[in-house]
């Protein structure tokens, strides 16, 4: 979805929106928008305003100023109305410990007017089926945050918000719950809004990303370009000492890094073509030009480091 | 209708939890060690005249026995309804279930609206149980002694019904307290401490306004225990006599005092609620 996501409209759009608790602003003039059947990351370190926003997205907070949209609704003034195609799950599941899976899941249904036949159905595709008559305080985190996933999927919600969702569970859980999550907004045509700290997570299950900080949003887009538009151009030459140092005699290049066989130089991706040609004519072979990729984590160090130099300044 | 649905689910968390049904079989066991107390009381103490003796059987008897049924009720009911009320509702935010349900777009209103009906149901069903089991016990000590002729008044379907929804609005009054309590305080402990706090605090502050006279023992008149027992003067079974001696407000009036106080506390809890974050900062 994300190629088309600039000529559909977002499903969930948040403009301006700002929180204060006291004389801490969690969240600063922070501007979102998720598509239909995309999944998309909120990315930011502990205390970055993730969990306030998604509180303010589900009514639980209320914002200082700002609007937020959903499906066309203004979330702020009806809620209700917007959140009726939205499960949630905040912060950790939350469940009562002395009902069964089962009926903590039928208990909800009946708040939210979901069909009975459909917690039995959410209970298999959970995984829970046959644990689903133990009480709620035997579980393990792992079936906690599943039961929790099924609830979010009572009444086949169109946007589903799930906050730190891999928080306690082990490795293996935590991948297994990453492609349920795929599996919700692919193959079953959902919005997946999902926040995180952990970067791996993001880069591997999202479509979209908002990297924030100190509440403000640092960088948004699609998840490739975030990695791959900024700036730099990755050149396969063979001597890559000499191409260095022609690299670095060329005005518009910033910068330039090289290993044993290819050289990274810090140049717009337009202007690559400038300086292919400036080393092949000083004698060095190119045998490959293609934008650099970085992973998200140093991206995001860089971004968050430099947003930290500004407010320094 | 939604608001119905979630009334119904309250109803059903409370039927299967256990805390209430604790409390509803230790409230049981606390009336029938007090038809034992003064059954002994009345066949065993060297103390007793055969008068008071008789007095105390008498009182014993059905249809006698609903006084002190009823008189119990209200002086233990009403610490178990702040206990029942703040435990239900402060729960919601220990457990982090409130957060979950008022993400999915139901109104706060109709949440502490559908949690408030359920626990002024579950207070009736326990004050039906109530009259059950004490009716039984009265019935049983009444087979038991071989007196079992017994004469009920014209009225006495009409008396024991207006008595017991009197206590039982008592009841809900305490319950309010514990539940704005609750809902102020966010969370179980606090909400129970404050409330306990409230129905023991009030009767001693009260009553040591009354010893220092004039203007202050006449604001004793306001407080919520004493209002209670006024209202429970209008009943034939379980009249409160903790103040005789001194004036009190009508029935009536005590009651439209006591009515005023629980639509301030709870406009106070309702608006407080509505306007509060339900998360704290990120």
């Amino acid at each position: 979805m994300a190629s088309t996501a600039t000529q559909v409209k977002p499903i969930v759009s948040i403009r301006g929106l700002t929180k204060r608790f006291g004389k801490v602003t969690a969240v600063d003039q922070l501007d979102l928008d998720v598509y239909p059947e995309e999944v998309f990351g909120l990315l930011g370190p502990n205390g970055a305003g993730k969990s306030s926003l998604i509180g303010m997205i589900l009514g639980l907070v209320r914002p200082n100023s700002g609007s937020i949209t959903m499906f066309e609704i203004d979330a702020l003034k009806n809620s209700r109305r917007a959140l009726l195609d939205v499960g949630a799950i905040v912060e950790d599941p939350a469940f009562y410990p002395y009902l069964s899976g089962r009926d903590n899941l039928l208990a909800l249904a009946r708040i939210v007017g979901a069909k009975k036949t459909q917690c039995d159905d959410l209970l298999e595709l959970v995984g829970l089926k046959q644990k689903s008559s133990q009480k709620y305080s035997t579980y393990s985190t792992g079936m906690r945050q599943r039961l929790g996933l099924a609830s979010v999927l009572l009444n086949d919600p169109k946007v589903v918000i799930l906050d730190e969702p891999t928080r306690g569970l082990d490795p293996a859980g935590a991948n297994e719950f990453r492609d349920i999550v795929r599996d919700i907004a692919k193959t079953q045509g959902r919005s997946v809004l999902i926040s995180s700290h952990i970067l791996a997570e993001v880069e591997q299950t999202c479509d979209r990303v908002a990297i924030i900080n100190k509440g403000k949003t640092l960088k948004q887009g699609p998840l490739e370009e975030l990695l791959t538009h900024r700036g730099q151009s990755e050149f396969l030459v063979g001597d890559t000492a000499k191409a260095v140092s022609i690299a670095e005699g060329i005005g518009f290049v910033a910068g330039t890094t090289g290993n044993k066989s290819e050289i990274r130089v810090n140049v717009d991706v337009k202007d690559a073509a400038s300086v292919n040609a400036a080393l092949v004519m000083r004698g060095i072979d190119v045998m490959g030009i293609q934008p650099a990729k970085s992973d998200l984590e140093s991206y995001f160090l860089e971004l968050t480091a430099s947003a930290e130099d500004q407010t320094e300044s | 209708m939604m608001i119905f649905r979630i009334i119904r689910v309250e109803l059903i968390k409370i039927r299967k939890r256990q805390s209430p049904w604790i409390m509803l079989g230790l409230f049981l066991i606390s009336i029938a060690f007090y038809f034992l107390a003064v059954s002994s009381l009345a066949d065993a103490n060297p103390e007793t005249t055969q008068a008071d003796s008789m007095r105390l059987r008498e009182g014993m008897r059905f249809p006698n026995g609903y006084d002190g049924l009823l008189q119990t009720t209200f002086r233990i009911g009403t610490i178990l309804a702040v206990i029942f009320a703040s435990l239900l509702t402060g729960s919601e935010y220990s457990w982090g279930t409130l957060r979950q349900v008022l993400s999915r777009g139901i109104p706060r209103t109709y949440f502490l609206v559908g949690k408030l009906v359920a626990i002024f149901f579950s207070l009736f069903i326990a004050m039906l149980i109530t009259l059950f089991f004490g009716t039984g016990f009265m019935l049983a000590g009444d087979m038991i002694r071989g007196t079992t002729d017994f004469t009920l008044s014209d009225d006495f379907g009409w008396a024991i019904t207006t008595d017991s929804l009197r206590v039982t609005m008592i009841l809900i009054v305490y319950a309010c307290i514990g539940f704005a309590a609750s809902v102020i305080t966010r969370s179980s402990a606090a909400g129970l401490g404050a409330g306990a706090l409230f129905v023991f605090a009030e009767v001693l502050i009260f009553s040591a306004l009354s010893i220092l006279g004039g203007f202050w023992a006449e604001l004793s008149h306001y407080a919520v225990y004493r209002l209670a027992d006024d209202v429970l003067m209008a009943n034939k079974f379980g009249q409160s006599s903790d103040f005789a001696g001194d004036w009190s407000f009508s029935p009536d009036w005590a009651a439209a005092i006591l009515f005023l106080y629980i639509a301030i506390l709870m406009a106070i809890t309702f608006i407080t609620f509505g306007r509060r974050d339900l998360k704290g900062a990120a």
